[in-house]
């Protein structure tokens, strides 16, 4: 068997194959809930720079016009 | 000693809400709040948005310990029917997640800390981090039943951080504050462990109870609570605070004594029949929020 039949055998319906140290592509239920956390913690993770920005600009203020 | 293997690998990115859970937000509300109290009697106000940022921070350092001593303890919480059901335990994250928040938290919050206010305030919050985290968490829990003496200095440093934030240095009183808390630690955890004593012995944590029994944890409760009683009324004798603060903090000292002297002369083993232990564990919690808010109310009153 040639090199490239062995990767075709091994290779999923798109032509891709997982490495042998990667779990399983996750099922289609199991999918949607990763997506779901990951926008969670994405939006989380915005929200919480955006309110850190906020509080160092606050932060600025504050030290500036305390002069030290 | 615990191993570092994983318990459960958690195949789904975890939650938010369980990193939320991993900072142990009802302990926190505790160290915000005496923190808080630190820097509201300092003789220094900060900017709403300083002070702010302070709590912020004492309150980020907190988290940063719960995720650490989470991640670290994960195979001990899962033989304890009370924290079986947290993150690390239950399956719902894997450890490094837990491990590489607990560190990024505490960088960030010492950091911020350092930025805002001053370095010194930076310095104590990471002091208190490593003590929480090696001393009491690595070091002492797994070995010693004195883990709760001298680990509730971790507990205690929120007050003071609190006030070097404002002012930038130390001085008497957060340290009667420092004090307060180390004292109050053990008789407040070993009421909690007297009726949870089964979870502390099933996990191997030679708390008092499981090393010593319940007649001489009971003994020393009471006894620990004499010079906690005698450290929360020091401010008033010394000049630190009024007359407001010494006749509440007495009262609540007495009640407290009395609580203490009820779990020593307690003989029941049954946890359900514990109510005596219950009673003083609810208590010191409420103890510590009344002492420190008369102490704030005190200082605004004179």
């Amino acid at each position: 068997m040639s090199p490239t039949d062995e990767n075709e055998r091994s290779a999923g319906k798109n032509g891709w194959a997982a490495p042998a140290d990667q779990s399983p592509e996750p099922a289609d239920g199991e999918l949607e809930i990763i997506r779901k956390r990951q926008r969670e913690r994405a939006r989380i993770v915005a929200l919480l720079l955006g309110a850190f920005v906020v509080l160092l600009f606050f932060i600025t203020i504050a030290k500036t016009g305390m002069n030290w | 000693m615990p191993t570092l293997e994983m318990t459960s690998p958690a195949v789904l990115p975890a939650d938010w809400r369980d990193f939320l859970a991993l900072t142990k937000p009802r302990v926190m509300s505790l160290v915000v709040f005496s923190g808080l109290c630190g820097l509201l009697v300092a003789p220094v106000q900060l900017p709403l948005v300083l002070g702010f940022t302070a709590i912020l921070c004492i309150a980020l350092g907190a988290g940063a310990c719960g995720a650490l001593n989470q991640w670290y303890e994960a195979d001990i919480d899962a033989k304890m029917r009370r924290t079986a059901k947290r993150p690390l335990p239950a399956g719902r994250m894997d450890r490094q997640s837990a491990l590489h928040f607990g560190v990024g938290l505490g960088a960030f919050s010492v950091l911020l800390m350092g930025l805002a206010t001053n370095w010194l305030a930076a310095a104590l919050l990471t002091v208190s981090i490593l003590f929480y985290v090696l001393i009491y968490t690595v070091w002492l829990k797994p070995r010693t039943a004195q883990n709760i003496v001298i680990g509730g200095a971790a507990g205690a440093f929120p007050p003071l951080i609190g006030w070097v934030a404002a002012t930038g240095h130390l001085a008497a009183l957060p340290l009667l504050l420092f004090a307060i808390i180390f004292l109050w630690t053990p008789p407040h955890f070993w009421a909690l462990s007297l009726f949870v004593r089964s979870d502390y012995a099933a996990a191997g944590i030679p708390m008092l109870p499981v090393v010593a029994g319940y007649e001489k944890t009971r003994r020393q409760i009471f006894l620990y609570s004499l010079p906690m009683a005698a450290g929360a009324l020091a401010p008033w004798p010394l000049g630190l605070a009024g007359l407001v603060y010494g006749i509440c903090a007495a009262v609540l000292s007495f009640v407290f004594v009395i609580l203490s002297a009820r779990v020593a002369a307690s003989r029941s083993i049954e946890p359900k029949a514990m109510d005596a232990e219950k009673h003083l564990f609810a208590y010191s919690v409420f103890y510590l929020f009344a002492l420190f808010a008369v102490l704030v109310a005190d200082r605004w009153l004179a």
